[in-house]
């Protein structure tokens, strides 16, 4: 890592103005929900940091999450990579395949012993290690090594960070997240299927440039993801109204009114959609027309439907409530015609009682 | 890496709203079914008056206060029709419990608005407490009281408290406070058939019988 050149003589290499750099700080700064006061503290951790080594690792992914950090805005993948770190294993973006690439990840991890960052996305098979395999080493085998030797670990989607949609009910692989396995290890959980480009991003450069972000319970950076997409919602006031879109294609649908109706997990999710939004900040689902699905969270595909809303029971209760009246009916004739048997019963065994008895007995 | 708020949640909307459905459906039609079967007495004196027609009027009619109620007991006269209002309105007309309705019946209709949900909801918790003190502080109304009265006030105004407190996020993680709602509506569920809470199906059956016992004599009611 000591040859590697510092920012300052990058910039020069690659034509990057002064003001070209510091904008990209205040961006930066200004995701990282910091105080405009820090730019100069993130233009300064930038230009002296040594350009840490990285290594991406996939397992059962779609890479989808790969492709979103491609989209990202501010910064660039390209500013990432050229500029703040050195992104030595990701078998998707190198140009080395086959022992070359594995190759180049051991030779990473050999120069950069307890230092590199190790980025995960995609869940872990536990129930057979032939699942998922690169290399022919198994994707366990793969984590456990790589991520002794890591300073740090991210989490990049929720498939790394919560076991995704392989952890899903019913689980056929034995799928589970980076934190059920490593324990010894900072992890960032960024999670999202898949996470917000500038998140992904915004993450990284805050682990370069002040270290581990503060986390909340589910690992996850409080910055990104410490409010509910229903707090920061633009529909909000329609939930608040009352209004509500009942179908895709109804007058409510088309006024923008509330989604909840239609299966929105906004009130359960946590993530920055409503406010740092998606494609270079166009949109976000819901403002697409759709509900969200609360992809940020744990288990959010066995969350009782997409299209169910939240105050629906996840179960198949009719069938229960069916049950139940046929149950009850039952027991209450057998219960009544009990109770009609003893009355008659009572009245059979009736004694006559004359005022004189009355006297008799008090 | 599971979070146990949302699993719990999950709980509550799966396995545990299942469990109480089926005590609160099954409890309530054992209920009825014996009320029914059991019957009353045949009355074998002639008729003096149409005691069918009294008794449906006197379903309707007794939702309507004596003269002179709020005067004699002003506690219990205002908190019940606050209560029992506030409660209908923030059940019925919110919007997720019409999603529930719709979802199971398939019917639906307007929601109301956070101001009215939220002032009926806080008015209604007021009442459960102005009911709760004066059951504690009136002698005659405390000896009366017994554990079934306290639990069936806890189990009422639990949901409108946790209700409050999840849409509004006043304390604790919000997935956690729904799930705690829903907890608290199946414990009210559960508690129904068993409880004077029954008296919401029940008051239909008591005021008939009132009603056309009256009606048979001729008597008003």
């Amino acid at each position: 890592m000591a040859n590697k050149p510092m920012l300052p003589e990058l910039m020069k290499t690659h034509g990057v103005s002064r003001r070209a750099f510091m904008k990209y700080c205040a961006s930066l700064t200004s995701l990282m929900a910091l105080s405009p006061a820090l730019v100069p503290r993130v233009a300064h951790a930038l230009e002296t940091a040594m350009r840490p080594s990285v290594i991406w690792l996939s397992f059962q992914e779609c890479t989808g999450c790969t492709e979103s950090i491609t989209r990202s805005h501010a910064p660039t993948l390209e500013d990432l990579i050229f500029n703040s770190v050195s992104l030595d294993y990701h078998h998707t973006l190198q140009a080395a395949s086959g022992h070359a690439a594995e190759a180049a990840r051991e030779q990473a991890m050999k120069d950069n012993y307890g230092k590199y960052l190790l980025i995960v996305d995609g869940s872990i098979p536990l129930d057979n290690p032939g699942y998922s395999c690169i290399a022919g080493i198994s994707n366990l085998d793969m984590l456990k090594e790589t991520a002794a030797g890591a300073a740090a670990i991210v989490a990049i989607g929720t498939c790394a960070a919560y076991g995704g949609i392989p952890h899903a009910n019913p689980n056929p692989t034995g799928a589970v997240s980076v934190s059920d396995i490593i324990k010894d290890k900072p992890i960032i959980n960024v999670p999202g299927c898949p996470p917000i480009p500038v998140v992904m991003t915004g993450v990284l450069a805050h682990f370069l440039t002040f270290g581990i972000p503060d986390l909340d319970e589910l690992g996850r950076p409080k910055a990104f993801y410490g409010e509910s997409i229903h707090d920061r919602c633009y529909r909000r006031p329609f939930y608040d109204k009352g209004k509500f879109a009942e179908t895709f294609d109804d007058e409510g649908a088309r006024a923008g009114w509330c989604l909840y109706k239609l299966g929105c997990k906004g009130p359960t999710t946590h993530s920055a959609c409503a406010t740092v939004k998606w494609n270079n900040g166009v949109s976000f689902p819901i403002e697409a027309g759709h509900p969200c699905l609360g992809c940020t969270e744990p288990d959010f595909w066995d969350n009782g439907g997409f299209y169910n809303p939240l105050s629906v029971p996840a179960g198949d209760y009719r069938k229960m409530g069916v049950a139940a009246v046929v149950g009850g009916a039952a027991v209450g004739v057998a219960s009544a015609l009990l109770s009609k048997a003893g009355k008659a019963k009572a009245v059979q065994n009736h004694e006559t009682v004359d005022a004189h008895d009355l006297e008799k007995s008090s | 890496m599971n979070n146990p708020a949302f699993d719990l949640l999950m709980w509550a909307r799966g396995p545990g709203f299942d469990i109480a459905l089926i005590i609160f459906i099954g409890g309530i039609v054992l209920r009825l079914t014996e009320i029914i079967i059991l019957g009353r007495k045949k009355d074998m004196a002639p008729a003096k008056g149409n005691g069918f027609l009294q008794g449906l009027k006197t379903i309707f009619s007794r939702s309507v206060p004596r003269k002179g109620l709020v005067k004699f007991a002003p506690v219990t006269y205002l908190g019940g029709y606050i209560f029992h209002l506030g409660f209908f309105i923030a059940f019925f007309f919110f919007a997720p419990h019409i999603a529930l309705i719709q979802d199971a019946f398939g019917i639906s209709w307007p929601a109301a608005g956070r101001v009215i949900i939220e002032s009926v909801t806080a008015l209604a918790v007021l009442a459960v407490l102005a009911l709760t003190y004066s059951r504690l502080t009136d002698p005659v109304r405390k000896s009366l009281t017994t554990f079934d009265d306290y639990l069936v006030l806890l189990l009422s105004v639990l949901p409108l408290i946790t209700g409050y407190v999840a849409v509004n996020k006043l304390f604790g993680d919000p997935t956690m406070m729904l799930a705690v709602h829903l907890l608290s509506v199946e414990a009210l569920m559960i508690a129904f058939p068993f409880t004077k809470l029954m008296h919401a199906v029940s008051f239909v059956f008591a005021r008939y019988y009132n009603g056309s016992i009256q009606g048979r004599k001729g008597a008003e009611s």
